[in-house]
C-alpha cells in the first residue's frame, strides 16, 4: 500500500503540532484502518492521541468512525474504555461526570494541547443550539469554569461573541445566547412549495 | 448441427433478418431507462432503431427459422447429461458447449457487444441452469482449443467459471487461491492496456461485484479456524497474499486510477457527459472495458470499505459519482442497488439519517416500479433480498429520525405492511428489535487481518459484525430519551422544565442533559463539516421554559400534481390505442 510505511512517523507530527486542526482527523481514520490491517502493530500512545482529537472534533462524528474501525478485543481495555466513557458522557451531554472523569484521566489527554478549550467549544455548541437564555449555573457547569474565572470568561465572550448577561434577580444570572436558526426558530428559511426542474422538465412533453 | 449453425453464420452477417427477434433475457427497466444501453451499442453498429418488448415477444415465433448466430435452443435434443473423460482421462466437452464457447469468442472478437450480452446473460445461464447445476463447467484447458488459446479469452472464461463454482458449491482453498490468481491475471491485463474488448456494462459490473464477494467470501472462510485440521491450516498459512486487503484495495484503486475516471467525471459536473452519454461504451473502435471498470470500482471500493466499517472512507470513495443523478450505475440493476445500499447504510451509521432515508427511499422506489421487469431475472431473488433489508434499515432510521415525509406513500405502505409492529416496538426504544433488524439488514462485516497462526485455532467470524452491532446498539441507547421527549413536546407549545421532569418522572437535570442531547443526536454533519437540523419536532429552552416549534407543514402540491399528469397522460394513451368493437 502505497505511503503505509511513512505513515506513522507523519501521525506522530501530526498529533504533535500546537494547533487543533479538524482537517487531519481524516488522516487519523485512515491511520486507524492501518491498524485494523495490521493489528500487531498497534501504537497505543498514537491511537490514544488520536482518540483525543476525536473527542475534540465533537459534534462531528470522529470518534464513533474510529470506534467502528477499532477491534472490540482493545476496546473492552484500557485506556479505550476511559476513551468510550468519556464520548458517552459528551454524547449525552452530562457535562458535570464528563469534566469530573476527564480529570481523573488527565495524564491520557493532556498529551494533545487545547483539548479543554475543544470541549468548551462543543458545549457552547449544544447549549447554544439549546438555549435562548441560559442560567449562569448551567453554563458553568458544561464549560467547567466558575466563579471569578467565569466572569472574565463571559465578559470575553460578550466582547467576542456577542453573549450578554442579564441579572434577573439577587444573585441570578442568564447568559443570553447569540440567536441562531435553533434557538430562534423565526431565522428558520421557510421551505416552499419548490418543484425540482427535473419535475418540470418530464412535464414538457405532456404539454407540448 | 452446431457447427453448421456457426459456419453458415459466418458469411451471412449482413443480412441479419432476425436479428431483432432475439428473446429480451436482462431485466428490463421502464420508460426513460428503456434498456438503451444496448439499444446505443447496437444502433451504432448497424443503425438500426430499438423496438419495443412486445416485437420482441410476438417476433420469438421466427427464432427458429433462423440459422444465423447461436441459439443454444436449436441442441436441446440431444444434449450430454454427463461430463466424462474418455479413454485417456481427456474431458469431454459436450458439443453445445464447444459451439457455446466458440460463437462467444467469435462475439468478442468482433466487439458485438449485443450478442456479448445475449450469451453472457442469457445463455450462460440457461446452459448452467440445464447442464451444470451439480457439476462444474468444463475446465479452462478443455476449452482453449476451441477459442485459439486465446489468452485474453480463458482468462475471462475463468472468471466465469469461478463465478459458477462459488454458486454451485462450497469453493475449496485451491479454487480460492486460483479465482484471486485470475482476478489478478486478468485485471493485470486490462490495466496494460493490452485489451480492446467491448464487453456488456453487466458483464464488467459482475466482475467487480464477484471480485469483492470472493475477498469477503475468502476473510469469513479464513476466520473460521476451529475445526480446521493442521493440513488445511499450514495451507492457509501459505496463502497469505491471496486475497490480501491491500491487493484488493491496490487493484480498485489501479483501475480507478488508470482509467482516469474520476477526471472524466469531473467534466461531466462541467456538462461534458461523454462517458454517461454513450452508458461508458467506446463508438470509436476504443475499448470500454478499463474506463468502465474504474468507474465500477469507485462502487467497489465504497463497498469495501463499508464492509470494513470505514464509513467515511467509504463515502469519500464514492464522492465522484453523484447519486442524485442518474449516471452508469444506475443502469445495472445490481450496481444500482449496491450502491444505494452501502451509501444508505454508510449514512446511517453517521448519524445522517435524513441522506439514508432519502437514498432508501429512492432505490426502494425503483424497485416497486421495475418489479415486473425483473421478476424473470436470474438476480430476481438477490434483489428482493435486498428489497428487504433496506426496508428494514429504512425502517430503523424512521424510528430514530421520524421524517416521514420523505418517504413515498406507497414505500410507506410497504413498510406498515411488514415491519409496522416492530417500528411500534423500536420507538419505544425496545432494543432487541434493534438489534433483530440491524442484524438481519447490515453488510457481511469482514476483519481484514488474516489471524495469528501461532495462537490456538478459534473462529473470528462474528467479531466485526458484533463490533458494529455493539457500537450502533450504544447509538440507540444514547438516544434512549429522544422518543419520550418528543412525544411530550408534541402536547403543548410551552411547558416549564420542572413541569415536564416531573411528568417525565426524572429529575431536572437530566431532563435538561436529555433536552440538549436531543439537539445533538436530531443534528447531523454533513460532509463539508455543516452541522444539518434533522429533528421533525424542534423547541428551545429560554431560561426554565421550554418552547416547541410548531413544524410549518406545507403539503407539497407539486410533486403530487405532476405525478398524476403524468398517469393521467399515460391513461389517454393507453386508451386511444385501445380498438374498440364495432
Amino acid at each position: 500500500m502505497p505511503g503505509v510505511e511513512g505513515r506513522p512517523r507523519t501521525i506522530e507530527e501530526l498529533v504533535a503540532t500546537n494547533s487543533y486542526n479538524p482537517m487531519i482527523v481524516s488522516d487519523l481514520e485512515e491511520y486507524v484502518m492501518m491498524e485494523q490491517f495490521e493489528p500487531e502493530k498497534v501504537n497505543i500512545t498514537i491511537m490514544s492521541r488520536i482518540l483525543t482529537k476525536a473527542l475534540m472534533a465533537m459534534p462531528s462524528m470522529d470518534f464513533s468512525l474510529c470506534m467502528y474501525l477499532i477491534p472490540e478485543k482493545l476496546q473492552i481495555e484500557e485506556p479505550f474504555f476511559t476513551f468510550t466513557e468519556l464520548s458517552h458522557l459528551l454524547e449525552t451531554a452530562n457535562f458535570r461526570e464528563f469534566w469530573a472523569m476527564a480529570m481523573r484521566s488527565r495524564d491520557l489527554l493532556e498529551v494533545v494541547p487545547g483539548f479543554e478549550q475543544a470541549i468548551q467549544e462543543y458545549a457552547i455548541h449544544v447549549l447554544s443550539i439549546t438555549c435562548k437564555r441560559v442560567p449562569r449555573h448551567i453554563l458553568a457547569e458544561a464549560v467547567n469554569i466558575d466563579g471569578p474565572s467565569l466572569d472574565k470568561f463571559l465578559a470575553m465572550q460578550c466582547q467576542k461573541c456577542g453573549w450578554e448577561v442579564e441579572t434577573i434577580s439577587e444573585g441570578r444570572q442568564m447568559v443570553v445566547l447569540p440567536d441562531n436558526e435553533d434557538n430562534n426558530p423565526s431565522l428558520r428559511k421557510v421551505q416552499s412549495d419548490s418543484i425540482s426542474l427535473r419535475e418540470v422538465a418530464r412535464l414538457f412533453p405532456v404539454m407540448s | 448441427m452446431a457447427y453448421e449453425a456457426y459456419a453458415r453464420g459466418g458469411d451471412s452477417r449482413d443480412g441479419r433478418e432476425g436479428h431483432d427477434s432475439r428473446d429480451w433475457r436482462e431485466p428490463r427497466e421502464p420508460r426513460e431507462r428503456d434498456s438503451r444501453e444496448y439499444r446505443d451499442a447496437r444502433e451504432s453498429r448497424d443503425g438500426r432503431e430499438y423496438r419495443d418488448a412486445r416485437d420482441h415477444r410476438d417476433a420469438r415465433e421466427d427464432v427458429r427459422d433462423r440459422r444465423d448466430g447461436y441459439d443454444e435452443r436449436e441442441e436441446r435434443e440431444n444434449l450430454p447429461r454427463t461430463h466424462d473423460v474418455d479413454e485417456n482421462g481427456q474431458y469431454v466437452v459436450p458439443d453445445v458447449v464447444k459451439t457455446f464457447v466458440a460463437y462467444f469468442y467469435r462475439h468478442i472478437r468482433e466487439k458485438n457487444v449485443y450478442e456479448i450480452h445475449q450469451m453472457y446473460d442469457g445463455s450462460w445461464n440457461k446452459l448452467s441452469e440445464r447442464m451444470f447445476t451439480t457439476t462444474l463447467w468444463p475446465p479452462v484447458e478443455a476449452i482453449a482449443p476451441f477459442v485459439d488459446n486465446d489468452h485474453v479469452f480463458c482468462l475471462l472464461y475463468k472468471e466465469m467459471y469461478f463465478r459458477h463454482v462459488y454458486a454451485t458449491v462450497q469453493p475449496t482453498l485451491a479454487q480460492r487461491c486460483e479465482s484471486w490468481e485470475n482476478y489478478c491475471n486478468l485485471f493485470q491485463v486490462i490495466l496494460h492496456g493490452n485489451v480492446n474488448m467491448q464487453l456488456p456494462n453487466l458483464w464488467l459490473w459482475d466482475m467487480i461485484d464477484e471480485f469483492i464477494y470472493q475477498f469477503q467470501n475468502f476473510c469469513q472462510y479464513r476466520a473460521k479456524l476451529k475445526s480446521r485440521t493442521e493440513e488445511e491450516l499450514t495451507a492457509l498459512r501459505q496463502c497469505e497474499q491471496v486475497w490480501n486487503i491491500f491487493g484488493v484495495l491496490n487493484y480498485l484503486k489501479a483501475l480507478i486510477e488508470s482509467s482516469h475516471i474520476v477526471d472524466i467525471l469531473e467534466e461531466e459536473s462541467g456538462g461534458n457527459l461523454t462517458f454517461t452519454a454513450t452508458d461508458g461504451y467506446d463508438y470509436q473502435g476504443g475499448s470500454n472495458v478499463l474506463k468502465v471498470l474504474g468507474y465500477f470500482s469507485i462502487v467497489g471500493l465504497l463497498r469495501v470499505h463499508c464492509l470494513l466499517g470505514d464509513y467515511h472512507g467509504a463515502l469519500r470513495c464514492l464522492s465522484p459519482i453523484d447519486i442524485n443523478q442518474q449516471g452508469v450505475f444506475t443502469r445495472v440493476i445490481g450496481c444500482h442497488i449496491t450502491t444505494m445500499y452501502y451509501y444508505g447504510f454508510a449514512n446511517m451509521m453517521m448519524r445522517r439519517y435524513v441522506e439514508a432515508i432519502k437514498a432508501f427511499n429512492s432505490v426502494l422506489l425503483y424497485i416497486v416500479r421495475t418489479q415486473q421487469y425483473h421478476s424473470k431475472s436470474v438476480q430476481y431473488d438477490q434483489i428482493m433480498k435486498k428489497n428487504e433489508q433496506m426496508c428494514a434499515l429504512l425502517a430503523i432510521c424512521l424510528s430514530l429520525c421520524p421524517q416521514a415525509k420523505l418517504v413515498e406513500e406507497n414505500i410507506h405502505n410497504q413498510l406498515r405492511e411488514k415491519l409496522g409492529e416492530k417500528m411500534l416496538r423500536m420507538q419505544r426504544c425496545d432494543e432487541a428489535t434493534y438489534d433483530e433488524l440491524f442484524s438481519y439488514a447490515c453488510p457481511k462485516f469482514i476483519t481484514p487481518s488474516a489471524p495469528n497462526f501461532d495462537e490456538p485455532p478459534m473462529n473470528y467470524n462474528q467479531d466485526a459484525y458484533r463490533l458494529q452491532l455493539k457500537l450502533f446498539l450504544t447509538e440507540v441507547r444514547q438516544q434512549q430519551l429522544v422518543p419520550s421527549i418528543r412525544s411530550f413536546l408534541k402536547l403543548y407549545t410551552t411547558i416549564p422544565i420542572s413541569k415536564l421532569a416531573s411528568y417525565m418522572d426524572i429529575n431536572e437535570s437530566t431532563l435538561r442533559a436529555g433536552l440538549t442531547s436531543y439537539k445533538h443526536k436530531t443534528h447531523s454533519v454533513d460532509a463539508d463539516r455543516n452541522i444539518i437540523s434533522n429533528a421533525d419536532i424542534d423547541f428551545y429552552i429560554d431560561g426554565e421554559m421550554i418552547h416547541v416549534v410548531e413544524p410549518k407543514t406545507t403539503r407539497r402540491f407539486g410533486d403530487h400534481f405532476s405525478r398524476h399528469i403524468l398517469r393521467f397522460e399515460e391513461i389517454t394513451r393507453e386508451l386511444e390505442r385501445m380498438e374498440l368493437p364495432v
